[in-house]
This record gives structure tokens, sequence and C-alpha cells, in this order.
């Protein structure tokens, strides 16, 4: 972290030979300056963000319907949640999905960086790269809607395509069934090569350095063998980037409920925070949905402090 | 390396790339092409085109879409350009200058990716409520700026931290403002990056849902991201023009993208790391 030459900010002093060759190779910067570029950012997030947390924390204790100020009841909400059969369906439901759809994406993320990464040619690596990155900018709703027609029980591309090659004699409503809504919900978007986390790790590993690869090389290291003894470990801090950012994106989705299944059939795909939309906007139970929103965060809270951890524990960064 | 042995050493990978990306876009290209049928054709042929085209479907679901497109952008661009100025600002400050609280106040920002934004949402609205800032510009714009900043001043501190220090001494040296020296040195450089949080920013505030629907009432404000949904709704039985709505939906950001596309990979190909 710490860096010798810019150093900018100091107290403003008039004296001393030190200082004056201070201010000759930088300069003295007021103190006040970098403060004044962050002012618009602390203000926004001060009141979009910071304190609606607190807000949010402090509602979860009240009986709250907006725009009614919330009336004090203690751990009520909390203790009729963890009550609450459909919320604790819920969190099993999220669970599942969370780590389904967070391993596809980094599974297939990796295979497809890794796939274009070995080609031999510049011009192959970057229209394959632009073919994964276009499907990133079709509209989220679009694309779930467009999904929403693959697994159509009548009508839908996947049934058209297993009875077509003869695999199913009926069609099958796979949003409409128990066991199959969940599952459905994690392919969404399958292969699930195209998205951020292709980009990430493509990046990353252009980045390495290629004297590493032609020793490994020259060794005698099979391509394969490189991809899990060099690249693997070399690109973990993206790596763990994408896993914080996959893992809480799971942990609050909402979307693919709301467009897709509405959390059904009977809750097999109600999500928490697709929980907490219906308890507070439909029901206009904002307290009890405070709730909901304060048991989310402490789960991502403790998601990405373990994740953290896990990636820092023995681990000495080679720079790349 | 000869271009024959390029491909005898490739030929697997550029079959596997292959086969994930038809993957991909079969359901797209379905789409597109189904958006020129009617009912009648749609049931009869299911995967192939057929003849005559009806490009009317486009007509009969360009009305709703162009008023939610134009919506979207009213609510985008401002929030895009917010995003970008307050990011580049905030990323500055903390990639070229030491301060006393700059490592915690920095954590205590990328901490905020933590909290779930749909926690956030119940508070806001209630600020919505009692602001009477409901189907108002700011009362979109200025939260969903919130959320962007976040991740932008992330991705600006990460990028301006590689600008070699020189040339903001020799600036110096010549007696430029700390001001002039963000203008006329970081920002032309740090092009790239803009590039990229600009395209971050679009295809957050094109697909966020749960926002416009808490903060907008009036069914004729609404977004393309909840416009395309809604129109579903009601055409949901007409397969044409419903993907013709879809592919109306997806055009902008599309369009948008080829022009910048370049840009955007080279604002990423530095890297993102934690």
């Amino acid at each position: 972290m710490i860096r010798s030459s810019d150093q900018t900010v100091g107290p403003k002093t008039n004296s001393g030979a030190r200082v004056s060759r201070w201010k000759l190779r930088s300069g003295f910067v007021p103190i006040y300056v970098p403060f004044l570029f962050l002012i618009p950012a602390l203000i926004l997030l001060l009141s979009f963000r910071y304190i609606p947390a607190v807000s949010a924390i402090f509602h979860s204790f009240t009986y709250w319907n907006i725009p009614e100020p919330g009336e004090f009841i203690g751990l009520e909400n909390y203790q009729a949640l963890f009550d609450d059969p459909i919320f604790i369906k819920s969190l099993g439901n999220i669970l599942k999905y969370m780590v389904g759809r967070t391993a596809l994406v980094l599974v297939m993320a990796f295979v497809g960086a890794e796939l274009v990464y070995n080609l031999s040619s510049d011009r192959w690596r970057n229209i394959w790269r632009m073919v994964f990155t276009i499907p990133m900018v079709i509209p989220i709703t679009v694309n779930l809607l467009v999904w929403q027609q693959v697994y159509a029980g009548r009508q839908g591309m996947l049934n058209e395509f297993l009875t077509g090659i003869g695999a199913m004699a009926r069609p099958y409503p796979w949003l409409g069934r128990p066991d199959t809504a969940l599952p459905a919900l994690i392919f969404i978007g399958f292969p699930a090569v195209a998205g951020f986390g292709f980009l990430i790790i493509l990046a990353a590993l252009q980045n390495l350095s290629s004297e590493v690869n032609d020793a490994a090389l020259i060794d005698g290291c099979s391509r394969f063998r490189r991809v899990f003894s060099i690249d693997l470990p070399a690109i973990r801090g993206p790596l763990a980037l994408i896993l914080i950012l996959s893992l809480n994106q799971g942990m609050q989705e909402f979307a693919p409920m709301l467009v897709m299944t509405q959390g059904g059939p009977i809750n097999t795909t109600m999500s928490p925070a697709y929980y907490l939309y219906i308890q507070g906007f439909t029901y206009g139970k904002h307290g009890y949905a405070s709730a909901i929103g304060t048991v989310l965060m402490l789960m991502t809270l403790v998601l990405s402090i373990f994740i953290l951890r896990m990636r820092y524990r023995r681990a000495y960064d080679v720079a790349v | 390396m000869s271009q024959s042995s390029a491909w005898r050493r490739d030929w697997p990978l550029m079959l596997a790339l292959l086969i994930l990306a038809i993957i991909t876009y079969v359901p797209f290209v379905f789409t597109v092409i189904n958006s020129f049928k009617i009912n009648a054709q749609f049931f009869q042929q299911f995967w192939l085109p057929t003849l005559p085209l009806h490009p009317e479907n486009y007509v009969r679901a360009w009305p709703a879409m162009g008023r939610a497109i134009f919506n979207s952008f009213t609510y985008s661009i401002p929030t895009l350009v917010l995003t970008l100025i307050i990011s580049g600002l905030a990323g500055y400050a903390f990639a070229r200058y030491r301060f006393p609280g700059r490592n915690i106040l920095f954590v205590a920002i990328l901490a905020l990716i933590m909290i779930p934004g749909i926690l956030l949402v119940i508070p806001m609205f209630s600020v919505i409520i009692a602001l009477d800032w409901g189907d108002t510009l700011q009362g979109v714009v200025l939260p969903w700026v919130s959320v962007e900043i976040v991740f932008g001043t992330f991705l600006m501190r990460t990028f301006f931290e590689t600008l070699p220090q020189e040339y903001f001494e020799a600036a110096r040296l010549d007696g430029a403002s700390e001001f002039t020296l963000l203008i006329r040195i970081a920002v032309p450089l740090a092009i790239p990056a803009f590039s990229t949080l600009a395209i971050l920013d679009l295809l957050f505030s094109w697909n966020d849902i749960i926002w416009p629907l808490v903060a907008i009432f009036d069914s004729g404000r609404l977004p393309v991201s909840i416009g395309v949904l809604s129109f579903a709704g009601q055409y949901g039985t007409d397969y044409g023009v419903t993907f013709a709505s879809y592919v109306i939906a997806s055009l902008p950001l599309i369009i948008i993208f080829a022009f910048t596309s370049r840009r955007f990979m080279d604002g990423l190909s530095g890297g993102l790391s934690i």
C-alpha cells in the first residue's frame, strides 16, 4: 500500500530544507483537496446507502407501514420470521440456487476463458471474446423472457428439441413442476460462458507473464497441467472477486423469480429477496420486510468475510 | 507459426468454442426468426423462418416499446453523466492523494457492495414518499447513481493508480493546479476506463427492475426493463409481436455497444482483482 513517490498531501509549513526539497519534487497539496473531490460521492452514499441501511436495520424492530412512522415492537418481526415456513423454505432455495449458479458461472467462465486464451491466433482470440461479450448487453428482462420461452411447456424450445430428437415422448413444463423449477432457474443462459466473469478471467490470463509459461513448457509441463498448476493459482485474486460478486448476487436474486415463476410452484423458487418484495410492497409490511433484508445482509456479510479470509490465508501474491 | 500448423493445434479449441457459442445464441436467433411470424406460421413451423415475413409485428410493438426506450434514456443518460463525474473525482482522490482516513474511507465505500440493494429499497421508498419524489427524474436517478459510484470508484481508482506519477510531477512543476491535473492529464488518459464504466453503468440502469417498480407509479414513465415485461403480459399469446418487442428492447444497447466495444474491452484488459 505504501508508495514513496506520491506522498503529496501534508501540513503546510514554510520552514525546513527537507520540506522545500519535497515541495520541489511534488508540490504541496492543501489537505482539503482530496476531500473536495470526495464530497459528491460521500453526500450521495450517505443519503442513499448508509442512512437507509441504518434505517432498515432500525425499522426491522418496528411495525412499519409507510408513510406511518414505525412502532417499536422489539424482536417480534424476527420471531415471526423464523416461524414463517415460507421464509425458511426460501432460505433453503436460495442456498441451492446460489451454490449451483455460482458453480456453473465460475466453471463455465473459466473454461471459456481458457479455450480463448490458448488459441494461437490473436485475431480469433478477439473474435471469440466479442462473441461471448455481445449477449451481455441484452437486457436481463428480455433474457429471462426468452428463457421462459425456452422452458415453456407449450411451444417451448427445450421441449421441441427433446421431443424432436426423440429423447422425450411428451413435452414437460419445466418451470411448472416443483422438482425442476429451481434447477431450471439455475441453468438460465446455459452454457453461461458469456458474462462479466469470462471477461475478467480472460483479462487476468492475458496479463500473466509469458516467461512462466515458456519455462513450464520447457520443463515438459503439458498444456492441460499448466491450466491447473499455473493459471489457476495465479488468477485467484480475480477468481475471488467473481466468487464474491456471484455469491452476493445469487443471495439477493430476485428478477428470475419475479419474471418467470413468481416464487412458485408451491414456493419451490421463492427467494428471500422476492419474499421481501412481496411482504413490503404487496402486503405493506415494511418492518417485516426490513427484518428479512437484515437477515439477508448478515448472511451476505458472513459469506464475504469468509471468502476474503480463505483468499488471503497463506497467500502470497506474485506480482503479475 | 504457419497458418496450417496453427489450425492443427487450435481446431479442438475452436470446435469447443463454436459449440458453446451455438448453444448461447440459439434462443436469441430463434426469437429474431419468430418475430417475423404470425401465430399460424409459428405453430406450423417452430424453428425455421417462413414466408411471407410479417414485419408488421414490429409496427405493433413499436409504440409501447419506443416509449419505454425513450423513458429509459431519460433516466439512463443523467445517471451515466453523474456516475462518471462522481466516480472519476472519488477514484482520483483515492489513487493520487494520501490523506487521513483514506484507507478506512475506501473500505467503508467498498463494504457497500456487501449490503443487499433490496434491503435499502424499503427505507429509500420511505424517503421518496416523504420528499414526494415518486415519478420524478431525481427519484430514479440519484439512488441509481449512489449504487453505481461504489463500483465506479473502485474501477477508477484501480485505473488512476496505473498512470505514471511522472506525468503529474512535470505538470505540477509547470504550475498546474490540482484540478487542471485531473482535467488535462488524468481524464484524457482514463478514457478507456471511463468507457468501461459507462457501459457497465448503462447495463445496470437498463436492467434494474426493482427500483423503477418501486419509485415509478405512472405506467407511461416505465423504462424498458419493465416495459417489455408488461408488454409481454398483454400480448403474451401473440408470439410474433411479443418476440418483436424483445428484439426492439435489445437493439439500443447492442447498437451503442457496437460503437464502443473496443474501448470497453481496453478498459477491462488491465484486469480487476481483490
